[in-house]
């Protein structure tokens, strides 16, 4: 028999996060019901394996000769990270992983081409990322999202291109400080519709 | 509508020149041994060389990424092994050369990623045909939308 307690929607099961990043770092966040393409965000490309949100940020641990236990932990650093692998590889998804899409260049030809630099650059491009998802509340059918006011694509992709496999790019986005949010919220927030 | 997978991979082999040239076009999703040439034009001359392919279960499904893939079987017939090793050989260049590509079928064009030999052949003997076979089984891949 089913455990009553095995609440359905609270059960984050069965759902994936889409990728969406604005140009302008510290942009608002858009409305958990509104369609972000419209605040100026761009979609960033589908992807494979799902993502995974990881909230680094070890305690050190104090202790005493009073004590077996801890007395005392501090957090000295924290690196939240949200990866995923895009594999929708338009060389402006490309470009935008590596730093810019703004480094990609047409030349009308013929033959019509584009054009992305491989090197990245000293300085990585600070963006607005929202990670979203239409359906994953756990309050009921409703949207979520990952909001990050400022952030960067950190990681070393490398795209393996074989005989039978599909090249993905993996990326790791990291959160900067943004100070022009209220404290506490530096690093950006997840936010569940709840009806 | 989506892209079938089997069509797609058959489109393929017909197509294949050298392929054609061991099995005069007889590939196709079910063998067409022991038809009566009479009623069926289609028939297949009994024993001669040819290539059935079906679908085979324990392939990886893709969850994410709209690609339709399969484990398939193939069976490589011929009056003698020999025979059937030569169809085995033409089927094996293809899936050697495998790459991106885009197939013609009657319902579109499909998209087909790769196609590859997925185990070592296996010779058998069709008891009820009295013909030999090299089975074999493939990978494949492709998109389930049609593109341009």
């Amino acid at each position: 028999m089913a455990d009553a307690n095995l609440a359905p929607f609270e059960q984050l099961a069965g759902m994936t996060l889409k990728l969406y990043i604005h140009g302008t770092a510290s942009t608002a966040e858009p409305a958990a019901s509104a369609d972000p393409i419209a605040s100026g965000f761009v979609f960033v490309g589908d992807t494979d394996g799902g993502q995974t949100v990881n909230h680094a940020g070890a305690l050190t641990k104090f202790y005493d000769d009073n004590h077996q236990g801890v007395v005392k932990a501090v957090r000295p650093e924290e690196d939240p990270t949200i990866t995923t692998t895009i594999v929708d590889l338009t060389l402006e998804n490309y470009a935008r992983v590596l730093n810019d899409a703004a480094n990609v260049t047409s030349d009308a030809g013929p033959p019509a081409v584009k054009r992305m630099p491989i090197k990245r650059g000293r300085m990585p491009k600070l963006y607005t990322m929202l990670f979203r998802s239409e359906i994953a509340s756990p309050y009921g059918s409703y949207p979520i999202q990952y909001y990050l006011p400022m952030a960067v694509f950190d990681g070393e992709p490398a795209p393996a291109f074989t005989k039978d496999g599909r090249a993905g790019l993996e990326l790791v986005v990291t959160p900067f400080e943004d100070d022009t949010q209220a404290s506490g919220d530096e690093l950006g927030w997840l936010t569940a519709q709840t009806s | 509508m989506i892209a079938d997978l089997l069509e797609i991979v058959i489109a393929r082999l017909v197509c294949d020149a050298d392929l054609s040239l061991e099995t005069e076009g007889r590939v196709a999703s079910k063998h067409k041994f022991g038809l009566d040439a009479a009623d069926d034009e289609d028939a297949w001359q009994l024993p001669s060389k040819a290539l059935t392919v079906g679908y085979a279960p324990g392939g990886a499904v893709d969850l994410y990424g709209g690609q339709q893939r399969s484990r398939l079987e193939a069976r490589c017939y011929g009056a003698n092994q020999e025979e059937a090793n030569r169809v085995y050989g033409a089927l094996a260049v293809i899936c050697d050369a495998s790459e991106r590509t885009v197939v013609a079928t009657d319902r579109g064009n499909g998209l087909l990623y790769w196609l590859v030999l997925d185990d070592s052949p296996e010779h058998l003997k069709d008891g009820d045909l009295n013909i030999d076979l090299a089975r074999v089984s493939l990978r494949a891949c492709c998109h389930r939308n049609f593109v341009p």
